[in-house]
């Protein structure tokens, strides 16, 4: 196609409605717009891409077994045909030439509606700015030739929150809904946003702790005001801070079935890859350009990854694998509260907010193991392994989610002794990371974090997995072996003792717990707790497993997963989401007249050439291990020549 | 062997040459072992006495690796034979056995794991007709059948050294060397010749203060030869760790490498032949190989030479366990072999034994761009068995380990599903069983007395469970490069006082052997174990000892003044304990928490133990009774010695 009929087609909405006898559930694939992406831009042997916004209908049988996971599904409204509707939104960035693709379905679970790859893979500072087509960053996503897929799945957005699905309501079923509320600011009174409309207002109950362990308290100038069905107006208390939580419980309506969200999933990346009629955007000639498919998210979308994958919809509903490989991104051992009732899954369970949603609960990794609080035995894996649809997975973290998402509950079981992963899974840990920064992050302070916040970026090493993971399925080459902190690497470790004494770094052995919570009461009741382990540490305060980027390798600062919330906001918590940095000392006196035990910058390299020939050493011998791109290697050079790798404010 | 005892012989020709290279075993009446005493569930114990006579054809495909053979004197039927001792432990009842044949070469001649596997004592390990020689019972009630086949052609068969008798090829002289180390001072001091002198004036002694020092012939030091005896007069200015170097043009080598063939042919034979000659006949279902230290470095080049395939083509062993090899292989299949030496000092580069390729993985020597893996005979030939090797901690330090871990450059190496590896954290070389912290002049720490063979019994059981169902061993376990915990040595211990860390540890080198002295062609990486602030290392198994520590315990111990200082003690690792108090603690300048500050209570501290006990459990590493006999010694405060 040439750049001009791309433009063309541009200006004229397709509508295509799906040939009625294809096997997919896709009934209706609507492209609204094809446009030319990245200003025409050429992207190595792949050429350039065009963008597709489209909308994809979907109807689901509830009597067919592989739909009955879905809550309230066979309670929706159906069509004509018995069936239950929704549709999502669906953008495609595709090579204009699509056999110059690499042939890999890159399908990005969005994070509340936002497109996330581009600033993880192509080093784009923001959100959605790749999925849009205005900004390729580095491009490598593109340089291999992805086709690159994202569905809407939250039915809670609104309409100008990125990428939707539209599901049914359940009529004429009301329950309790509980929201939650971090302000981290002082304003008085909030405006809040219910998810669901009230079904009543006069069994509205409010409270507010300044913990999350704390009893929920209901001082007598904490009152709220109905603005509509959909809005209260919260009047805070004397006496609680910034970070302080709010929870809201009352009667709601109008649940949607949200679980239909996995079948979004599944089914549009069955209907693109497979649906081989020109309803198919990506079909041409009687067959589509896709030979494997990738599902990939990002914290929330990650752990929707996981979600996905423990309700066993990577079987679509002809019986066929829906996708060979699944990377969750920072997800921890969380999942989402999606496949629910009054489902809220932009709930985000952290060491501070959003704990005892339904979102962090067992099983926690992919293995079957047994619960010990429960007896219950489960596993991520336990169905996609009896239908035989099991992907290959590459699970990657921060050090936050050690901290903020029980990450060691992956590599352990719920005693806390050692676990293996089964063969078809690895883990990395990007050691010394915060849970997702932007490339061009440095570590300076914010309000709520008594430290400086950790800046560093996770893109490189994320590549080398990525390539990893495509040659695993491409190839059946076997990708490194994990590289996560663990039991038996004697690298994960209690909380207790954990840091040496580094005045610089006050660690309090505050984590995220992992606790058995019963949902079954309203407001939900902590029935027991698992061990939870954190990484063990050097002398400097890094790290020690996990996949040590030149950064940490050759460090000029204490990069750390957990970030002390500040004097005002829930001071004694965590930070969500983040780390911290510490520089080291310039000088030995400096560092000495500060009583900080970690040698100085001067003490470790003795001219700049030292500490450049340190880094590139370390950066030689990641992609010796296959954990960073040969490509990287002279940028990240570049980058300790003019001393900004250790992303350290001046 | 001691044939004096006969209460019968039987001397059984085999009908047929063949495939079978066992020509003839004789062996005297099975006596009863470890005094009659019962093993539950299996019974009591034989012990039987004999001697293999094999026969090598030179022409066949299978035998051409071993250096020599078809310079041989051979037989009328153009064989060239060897007599190996064999010694036999079985259940005295063949059914209640469980199959399983565990097969270990000897070291130098001695039964060595009853006192790893079975907690026996030293003293009474050669003596299996008494029931302290048993031990802690274990490898009885699991109803193994124990072989010990003779290997080496350098040492004389004697009761207690069993040896092989090999072909020496008459009229053949070369170089040797010859190395010693006194690690003492009495002046003059002798050293016995490993071949005979075919040269007197060949003759030459040197000396240096440390293995990379310049080799110094200095005018005070001289010698005398008597037969294979030399005397040497030591010259003043070198301590009792210094090195003396002989080399010599040496005569009538053996045909050392016929001893790989012998644990082949022997265990091969032991396992498939179905005649009432066969003390196992029809017992044998799987079967083990396993080696310490010198008879574990056997056991990597066994299978680097290919020796897992026996002449029919069928593999031998199903599960191979070397211990403490580390990355070296043995001095065992040249003309002049030394298959009973080791480098004098463990940091020198230069022993020939020790060379690429080190791994089990195939890597690729950075130096001459070979590639290579100790499993490459055995993938070819399809008959590579199953393999855990098993180090002490001391091996990082002393024996390369590292490069078992990692490629030659010090890149993270991923093993093959075939294989697994284990480090004992915190343990020397070899320890007896019952040892107590001790001193040495030779050392400058405490000696370490911990013991391996709680974690040993519970691989052992492991791998008799792999290669029996299939149930996979617990994964790897060993300090990493992608975990790590396995790094470069300066820094990868704290500074403690009275430590004295200095990141001494074993090169590794390629050499050019053929020159005298040896050339350095290059190095490799060697990295060693990761210590936490306590000076323990992290990687690797943790034994409880380690996990509630009451005491730094170390895979190295460095030379005392005096006694080569500037290098490692042989064999040995170190102790050092914690202070009592944190007063005692600050007042010596120790950064480590005092037994005070972390056990609160004596209740406290074996509450630690029960923990890493249970976390060992249920990992696989440890045994259920091991594990409650070791909460029973720290509450008894025995746990540490």
């Amino acid at each position: 196609m040439n750049k001009f009929a791309a433009a063309l087609l541009g200006l004229v909405a397709m509508v295509v409605v799906a040939s009625p006898g294809a096997r997919a559930e896709v009934t209706r694939f609507e492209v609204t717009a094809t446009t030319p992406a990245f200003a025409n831009a050429e992207f190595g042997s792949t050429g350039r891409y065009e963008r597709l916004a489209a909308r994809a209908t979907f109807a689901l049988d509830p009597s067919d077994a592989r739909n009955a996971g879905i809550v309230d599904l066979s309670l929706a409204p159906r069509n004509a045909q018995g069936r239950v509707e929704a549709t999502a939104d669906v953008v495609v960035l595709r090579p204009v030439e699509p056999l110059r693709g690499n042939g890999t379905l890159f399908v990005e679970v969005p994070n509340r509606g936002r497109e996330l790859a581009g600033q993880l893979f192509n080093d784009i500072n923001g959100a959605n700015r790749l999925a849009s087509g205005q900004d390729a960053g580095n491009g490598y996503l593109l340089r291999q030739g992805y086709t690159l897929v994202w569905v809407g799945w939250q039915a809670d957005l609104l309409p100008n929150e990125g990428l939707r699905l539209q599901a049914p309501v359940v009529p004429g079923v009301t329950g309790l809904s509980r929201e939650e509320y971090l302000f981290d600011h002082m304003r008085n009174p909030v405006t809040v946003r219910l998810t669901y409309p009230a079904a009543k207002r006069d069994d509205a109950v409010l409270s507010v702790r300044a913990q999350a362990d704390d009893a929920r308290a209901r001082p007598a100038d904490l009152r709220h005001r109905w603005v509509d069905d959909h809005h209260v107006e919260i009047f805070r208390p004397t006496g609680f801070d910034a970070g302080a939580l709010y929870e809201f419980t009352y009667t709601a309506k109008d649940p949607v079935v949200q679980g239909m969200a996995f079948a979004a999933f599944r089914d549009v990346t069955a209907y693109l890859r497979r649906e081989t009629s020109a309803a198919n955007p990506l079909a041409a000639h009687g067959r589509t350009p896709i030979a494997r498919a990738v599902l990939h998210g990002v914290s929330q979308s990650g752990r929707f990854v996981r979600d996905f994958l423990h309700g066993g919809f990577n079987q679509d509903e002809a019986g066929r694998q829906v996708f060979e490989a699944m990377q969750p991104h920072i997800a921890g051992t969380r999942r989402t509260f999606t496949n629910a009732r009054f489902a809220q899954p932009g709930r985000n369970p952290t060491p501070h907010g959003d704990r005892h949603y339904p979102a962090d609960q067992f099983p926690f990794t992919y293995a079957t193991q047994e619960d010990a609080l429960t007896g219950r035995r489960d596993g991520l894996l336990a169905r996609c392994t009896a239908t035989a649809t099991c992907p290959r997975i590459i699970q990657t973290d921060s050090e936050y989610e050690f901290y903020g998402a029980r990450a060691s509950l992956l590599v352990t079981d719920t005693r806390g002794h050692h676990a293996e992963l089964p063969e078809n899974v690895r883990a990395f840990l990007m050691t010394g990371h915060p849970h997702f920064a932007a490339p061009s992050a440095l570590g300076e302070m914010t309000e709520r974090c008594a430290l400086p916040v950790n800046p560093l970026h996770a893109g490189a090493p994320m590549r080398a997995l990525l390539a990893s993971l495509e040659a695993w399925v491409t190839e059946g080459r076997l990708p490194p072996a994990s590289r996560y902190p663990t039991r038996a690497a004697g690298t994960l470790r209690p909380a207790a003792g954990l840091y040496p004494a580094i005045p610089q770094l006050p660690y309090r052995g505050t984590h995220g717990p992992a606790q058995l919570v019963d949902i079954s009461v309203v407001p939900p009741v902590v029935r027991g707790e698992y061990p939870v382990l954190l990484p063990r540490v050097d002398a400097d305060g890094n790290a020690i497993g996990g996949v040590r980027a030149p950064a940490l390798e050759v460090p000029k600062a204490s990069y750390v997963g957990w970030n002390p919330r500040a004097q005002g906001f829930a001071a004694g918590a965590l930070c969500y989401n983040t780390g911290a940095v510490v520089a080291f000392a310039a000088t030995r006196a400096e560092r000495e007249a500060a009583h900080d035990p970690r040698p100085s910058v001067a003490e470790r390299y003795a001219t700049p050439a030292a500490y450049v020939a340190a880094v590139r050493a370390a950066a030689e011998r990641l992609v010796a291990e296959r954990m960073l791109l040969a490509e990287d290697l002279p940028r990240i050079a570049a980058m300790a020549e003019a001393d900004t790798l250790a992303r350290l404010k001046r | 062997m001691a044939m004096q005892k006969l209460l019968l012989a039987i001397l059984l020709l085999l009908p047929t040459l063949s495939q079978a290279q066992v020509l003839r075993f004789e062996w005297d009446a099975p006596t009863v072992a470890f005094g009659g005493r019962e093993f539950p569930g299996v019974g009591r114990y034989e012990r039987v006495t004999g001697r293999a006579t094999m026969a090598l054809d030179p022409r066949d495909p299978r035998n051409a690796v071993m250096a020599d053979l078809a310079e041989a004197p051979r037989t009328p039927e153009n064989l060239v034979q060897a007599v190996a001792d064999v010694f036999i432990l079985r259940p005295a009842e063949a059914a209640r056995g469980n199959g399983a044949m565990l097969l270990e070469v000897p070291n130098r001649g001695r039964k060595l794991m009853l006192q790893l596997f079975a907690d026996t004592r030293a003293a009474v390990a050669e003596a299996t007709e008494v029931p302290e020689a048993a031990g802690n019972g274990f490898l009885y009630q699991q109803g193994y059948s124990l072989v010990w086949v003779g290997w080496q052609g350098d040492i004389a068969s004697r009761p207690g050294q069993m040896a092989l008798q090999v072909p020496r090829l008459p009229g053949v002289t070369g170089p040797v060397t010859h190395e010693v180390v006194f690690d003492h001072l009495t002046n003059p001091a002798s050293t016995t010749l490993p071949f005979p002198v075919a040269d007197a004036a060949s003759l030459r002694v040197t000396v240096r203060a440390r293995w990379d020092l310049p080799r110094e012939t200095p005018a005070d030091l001289r010698f005398t030869l008597q037969a294979e005896r030399l005397e040497i007069q030591r010259p003043a200015g070198f301590d009792a760790g210094a090195i003396y170097e002989v080399t010599y043009t040496g005569k009538e080598p053996g045909v050392m490498g016929m001893g790989f063939a012998a644990v082949r042919d022997v265990a091969s034979w032991l396992r498939h032949d179905r005649s009432a000659q066969n003390p196992l006949a029809g017992r044998i279902q799987r079967a083990h190989a396993f080696g310490i230290s010198q008879s574990g470095r056997y056991l990597r080049d066994y299978l680097y030479l290919g020796f897992n395939q026996d002449l029919a083509g069928r593999p031998v062993f199903d599960g191979v366990m070397p211990h403490i090899a580390g990355a070296r292989r043995l001095f065992g299949n040249s003309r002049f072999a030394q298959p009973d030496r080791a480098p004098r000092s463990p940091q020198d580069v230069a022993w020939p034994a020790d060379s690429f390729p080190f791994s089990y993985a195939e890597t690729r020597d950075p130096i001459n761009g070979a590639r290579d893996s100790l499993l490459r005979r055995c993938r070819a030939s399809a008959t590579c068995p199953r393999v855990m090797q098993t180090d002490t901690e001391y091996e990082y330090w002393s024996a390369r380990a590292s490069l078992v871990v990692t490629d030659p450059a010090g890149h993270a190496l991923a093993l093959p599903p075939d294989v697994r590896a284990y480090a004992i954290a915190g343990t020397p070389h070899f320890s007896a069983f019952g040892a107590e912290t001790r001193t040495t002049p030779v050392c400058a720490l405490p000696v370490n007395p911990l013991h391996a063979g709680a974690p040993m019994r519970a691989l052992l059981t492991a791998l008799d469970a792999w290669t029996r169902d299939g149930t996979a061993p617990p994964a790897s376990r060993t300090p990493s490069r992608a975990d790590g915990t396995l790094v470069p040595a300066v820094g990868a211990v704290p500074a403690i006082p009275g430590l004295r860390y200095a990141a001494q540890h074993a090169l590794a080198a390629r050499v050019d052997a053929s020159q005298q002295p040896p050339r350095e062609l290059g190095r490799y990486t060697v990295l060693v174990p990761r210590a936490d602030a306590d000076g323990i290392g992290i990687g690797g198994i943790r034994m409880p000892v380690l996990e509630a520590p009451r005491a730094t315990y170390t895979g190295w111990n460095p030379r005392a003044e005096g006694y080569g200082a500037g290098v490692l003690c042989p064999l040995l690792g170190g102790v050092l304990p914690l202070a009592e108090t944190r007063a005692a603690r600050e007042a010596a300048g120790d950064p480590r928490p005092s037994l005070a500050e972390r056990y609160p209570t004596p209740a406290a501290y074996v509450a630690q133990v029960r923990a890493a006990a249970d976390h060992l459990v249920a990992e696989r590493l440890l045994l259920p009774a091991d594990a409650a006999a070791m909460v029973t010694a720290a509450e008894a405060g025995r746990l540490v010695r």
